[in-house]
């Protein structure tokens, strides 16, 4: 290939300058980053598309023709056929159409838990670590009790004395998860404000607040987005339990963890009805934590050196 | 010799660090010089003199221990937030590391305009753009990398970003640490010259800190050379190279190895013995009294004064009196 | 060629990641005399490095040597090794020494047992253990360190920088190998310890004339150690030669332009250094022609399209560059070339 050159008047004169060269260029975004990492990960494309489409289907569950909490004597038990893709339970209500709104009643929960836990939880962290000192101290020991805390059975407690619904459920839920991504976030503060562009920033005059949301901020976003997909899956793992215990939603609003529990009184007669939220419960969960795996993989800091 | 004003004077500075269990690590030990306005300091010394603290706590980023370190006059350390708020605007810092020293998740044009919105030196939109055009122009890049981010960057590129931010608030001092001691040598020679430029352009007072001491001969006016947390010799560069007169000082520049295989051959080379004691208990009298040859027993008893032996030229030294 | 340890023959290595095949090094021949040192110069990236990992079979997956690549040590071909043909190579004849000691020392092991066990794994049974202790403190001596004996029952964190790089030295050497790859040794260090570890390395060459490779981007050292140079850009060979051709009669305008781009501490000038705009090349997608002609101030219409071949300029000097042809454009050209003025 090489030889093919041939020499001409033009081949020893000076080349023209060109524009400078920029030289190798590394290009690297964040969501180019997590693309390449489930592309190249099975387990998390099958994640991603099981989630889209369960919270697709969750979304326009009420597209269904059935009201999931109409009762229907006729259709008591009924097995599965084209109408009643799952069948029906012992009330005759469309179990698909149910397992559909349960799955809103958990993702809500699941989302809005993870959500409140990882606001309070970062705010905390960022101000633990930024302010340091006895302030830090107290903060983090306070947070120590907080996870030191047996959460299930308080929570069991907790629940038993409210009165259940779904902000309450939201609430115990967060209150007794924000401590750990307060730790998580207060670690990443402690080593980004020792970095030379924060002392960069503050020998440019920046105030603490600045600072904090201009470069702390957006640099920790990468740990607290695992944080994050993680805690939707401790959370809708959470509320099932609790639902399954009698402590959640109530009767007969639908969650996949009260479904569970409603099919436990004819799990000889009828396992599937325990099977189709139980599958639900563990796929969902399942995903979210290969997400959070993916995410993790996908933020750690690379060499582009 | 410098008639322009005196710009930083620093006097008995001292910067001790807690070493646990009631010790100190005395990483600054009583330093005193200054530096007159448009001129480079140079301060060279190995690894552990002290030399970046030293420098640190002269630009306030770090609290002192005892002496005092005025700029243009005012106690760099006792100042109000107002003050110290005009003083960001005065005095900048050139980091060692370009990959460490800029955010990762942010713009070049942010990053050079951040000085900019904190000090409101622009009027409106526009102007913050022309300004920042203005900076990346002057330190030799162009305005498409405006938008980029740094990632895209070479060690080289990084560097000249943050030189870029250094003097978006039209500084007046510029306090380089090792800013060249992470790049590779071709990369160095062009932030050398552009440090250069710029310090002759925009009238700039450094204060340059690096180990490379040919580096360090060709951008400064004057060296001062640190050992052990003591300033031990003072004087213009070329004078400091060709006579050196501390023993540490000869054998440091005996030691750098030289780009030429026939001036190398016929150098005659100091071999210093030993190692640089531990700053947690340095030596008592002169702090390089245990690697020295013409050690006498005063030396060990009293730690020499930093003396003008000759017009400029200050050595901290009982061989010169 | 009299006395040759070392020939590397059309040596490429490629890193095969996940953006495409890294070309790290590129087709390069060179060869490395016994008893002295040659000196691998370039920057960052230039594939310097890795040329030392493969004469050391430590190149591992994603990277690999390409079929037609060559390296004959004292006539035998190191490339088909078996692994425990490596491992009895590796350490016995050529040993080699990195930039951090305290990294490449086991932190919890007593020194006297890192030097011993290099010479136990290369020990046919003939020297007993008392034999081995008394082989550690005489190189442990050779090294410059005083009280070997105390030393042999220390830890690396106990012992200063200087003397980590002393032990590792004493390590490396002490199975007498013949070939000594040092990976910028003094890197690390300060230039008074710089000074003390270049002197020590001169005097074992004399002592035990082992040849050494020495690999750094410090060209004071350069000229302070080196015989032989050998100056890479972007995976290739650019110049190579005696050490006084390379310093006093560069003809490559990257080894013109680094020799020139450090300020000298002996000289009183204060002129703008010479600088090498742009950056290094993309070794993913290599430049057709010359590697270096978007840097080159000189670079003509032929260096982008073609690569240069590799001249013999006699005595050993070699230089890859179209400005040593005949035809070549050299007005302005500040060193020596082949080429002629045209007008």
């Amino acid at each position: 290939m090489e030889n093919k050159y041939v020499f001409n008047e033009s081949s020893f004169q000076r080349m023209e300058k060109k524009q400078k060269d920029l030289g190798a260029v590394y290009r690297r975004s964040l969501w180019k980053d997590i693309k390449k990492e489930i592309r190249a990960n099975k387990l998390a494309m099958f994640a991603v598309i099981y989630l889209v489409i369960i919270i697709t289907a969750c979304l326009l569950a009420p597209l269904s023709p059935y009201d999931p909490n109409g009762l229907s004597r006729a259709d008591k038990f009924a097995p599965a056929s084209l109408q009643h893709p799952f069948g029906c339970d012992e009330f005759g209500r469309d179990y698909f159409t149910r397992a559909l709104y349960g799955g809103r009643i958990s993702l809500l929960v699941g989302f809005s838990a993870m959500f409140v836990t990882v606001c309070i939880g970062t705010t905390i962290g960022i101000f633990s670590g930024y302010i340091g000192g006895k302030f830090d101290m107290l903060l983090m020991r306070f947070t120590d009790i907080f996870l030191a805390l047996p959460s299930m059975l308080l929570m069991i407690v907790l629940n038993s004395f409210l009165k259940p619904s779904i902000p309450t459920l939201i609430a115990v839920l967060s209150l007794f998860s924000w401590a750990s991504v307060a730790r998580i976030t207060r670690a990443e503060t402690m080593s980004l404000k020792e970095r030379d562009y924060v002392v960069a920033s503050k020998n440019l005059g920046a105030g603490n607040i600045q600072i904090a949301v201009k470069h702390i901020l957006p640099n920790i976003l990468g740990p607290v987005m695992v944080a994050a997909s993680l805690g939707v899956a401790s959370a809708i793992l959470s509320e099932s339990s609790l639902s399954f215990l009698g402590l959640g939603i109530s009767i007969p609003h639908a969650s996949w963890g009260s479904m569970l529990q409603g099919a436990q009184a004819f799990i000889l007669d009828r396992p599937i009805l325990a099977v189709y939220p139980g599958v639900l419960i563990l796929l969902t969960v399942l995903s979210f934590n290969i997400l959070g795996d993916v995410l993790r993989s996908a933020l750690e800091p690379k060499i582009v050196k | 010799m410098n008639n322009r004003p005196i710009e930083l004077e620093v006097t008995n500075l001292c910067k001790y660090f807690d070493a646990g269990k009631k010790r100190k690590l005395k990483a600054v030990d009583d330093v005193s010089f200054v530096i007159h306005k448009g001129e480079t300091l140079g301060i060279v010394g190995e690894s552990g003199c002290g030399k970046t603290t030293c420098g640190k706590t002269c630009i306030g980023m770090l609290p002192k221990t005892a002496g005092m370190v005025k700029y243009k006059g005012k106690d760099v350390h006792s100042m109000s937030k107002k003050e110290r708020f005009d003083f960001t605007g005065k005095v900048q810092m050139i980091f060692q590391d370009p990959y460490a020293s800029l955010d990762p998740h942010q713009k070049v044009y942010d990053i050079i305009a951040e000085g900019i919105r904190i000090h409101k030196l622009a009027k409106n939109q526009a102007e913050e753009e022309r300004m920042v055009l203005e900076l990346l122009d002057m330190v030799g890049l162009n305005a498409e990398h405006a938008m980029r981010n740094v990632h895209e960057f070479s060690g080289g590129q990084r560097q000249r970003i943050g030189i870029a931010r250094a003097l978006a608030v039209d500084p007046e001092f510029l306090f380089c640490d090792e800013p060249i001691s992470a790049l590779d040598v071709s990369i160095q020679a062009q932030i050398i010259n552009l440090l250069m430029k710029l310090q002759k352009d925009r009238d700039l007072t450094m204060l340059f800190i690096a180990h490379d001491l040919s580096m360090v001969k060709h951008i400064s006016d004057r060296i001062g050379v640190m050992y052990l947390g003591n300033m031990v010799e003072l004087a213009p560069a070329a004078e400091l190279y060709k006579k050196p007169l501390h023993p540490y000082t000869e054998a440091l520049l005996s030691a750098v190895p030289i780009a030429d295989p026939r001036a190398s051959r016929e150098r005659r080379k100091i071999m210093l013995t030993g190692d640089v004691p531990s700053p947690v208990n340095p030596p008592a009298g002169c702090r390089f009294s245990g690697r020295c040859k013409y050690v006498t027993e005063q030396c060990m008893k009293v730690r020499p004064e930093l003396k003008e032996i000759e017009p400029g030229h200050f050595v901290a030294c009982h061989l010169h009196k | 060629m009299k006395n040759t340890l070392v020939d590397v023959k059309n040596l490429s290595v490629s890193y095969f990641t996940y953006a495409g095949e890294v070309q790290s090094v590129r087709g390069i021949s060179f060869s490395v005399e016994n008893g002295k040192t040659t000196a691998l110069v370039g920057e960052s990236g230039c594939g310097k490095s890795v040329t030392s990992k493969a004469l050391m079979g430590l190149i591992e997956k994603p990277g690999k040597i390409k079929e037609g690549s060559s390296i004959q040590f004292g006539g035998r071909e190191v490339l088909n090794f078996t692994e425990a043909e490596w491992q009895s190579f590796r350490g016995q004849e050529c040993s080699m020494i990195f930039q951090d000691a305290l990294v490449s020392l086991n932190p919890t092991m007593k020194i006297g047992r890192q030097i011993a066990e290099n010479l136990e794994n290369h020990n046919d049974g003939s020297l007993s253990a008392g034999q081995i202790r008394q082989r550690a403190i005489e190189m442990l001596e050779l090294v410059g360190i005083p009280d070997p004996d105390a030393c042999l029952e220390k830890y690396p964190h106990e012992l200063s920088g200087g003397m980590r790089q002393r032990v590792m030295i004493a390590t490396a050497m002490i199975t007498n190998p013949s070939l000594l790859i040092a990976d910028e040794p003094t890197t690390a260090l300060d230039v008074t310890i710089q000074a003390q570890i270049l002197e020590l390395m001169k005097d074992l060459q004399k002592k035990l004339g082992m040849g050494i490779i020495m690999i750094t981007h410090d060209l004071g050292v350069v000229a302070d150690m080196a015989d032989n140079i050998i100056v890479m850009y972007a995976g290739k060979i650019v110049e190579s030669g005696k050490n006084e051709d390379i310093f006093y009669d560069p003809r490559h305008p990257y080894t013109w332009a680094l020799m020139n781009s450090v300020p000298r501490l002996d000289l009183d000038n204060k002129e703008e250094l010479v600088t090498i705009e742009g950056t290094i090349p993309d070794m993913i997608h290599p430049p057709k022609g010359c590697a270096f002609c978007s840097r080159c101030p000189y670079a003509m219409n032929v260096c982008a399209e073609l690569i240069p071949e590799v001249t013999d300029l006699g005595d050993g000097h070699t230089v890859a560059c179209w400005l040593n042809d005949p035809r070549a454009d050299i007005s302005g050209v500040p060193f020596r070339t082949g080429g002629a003025h045209h007008e």
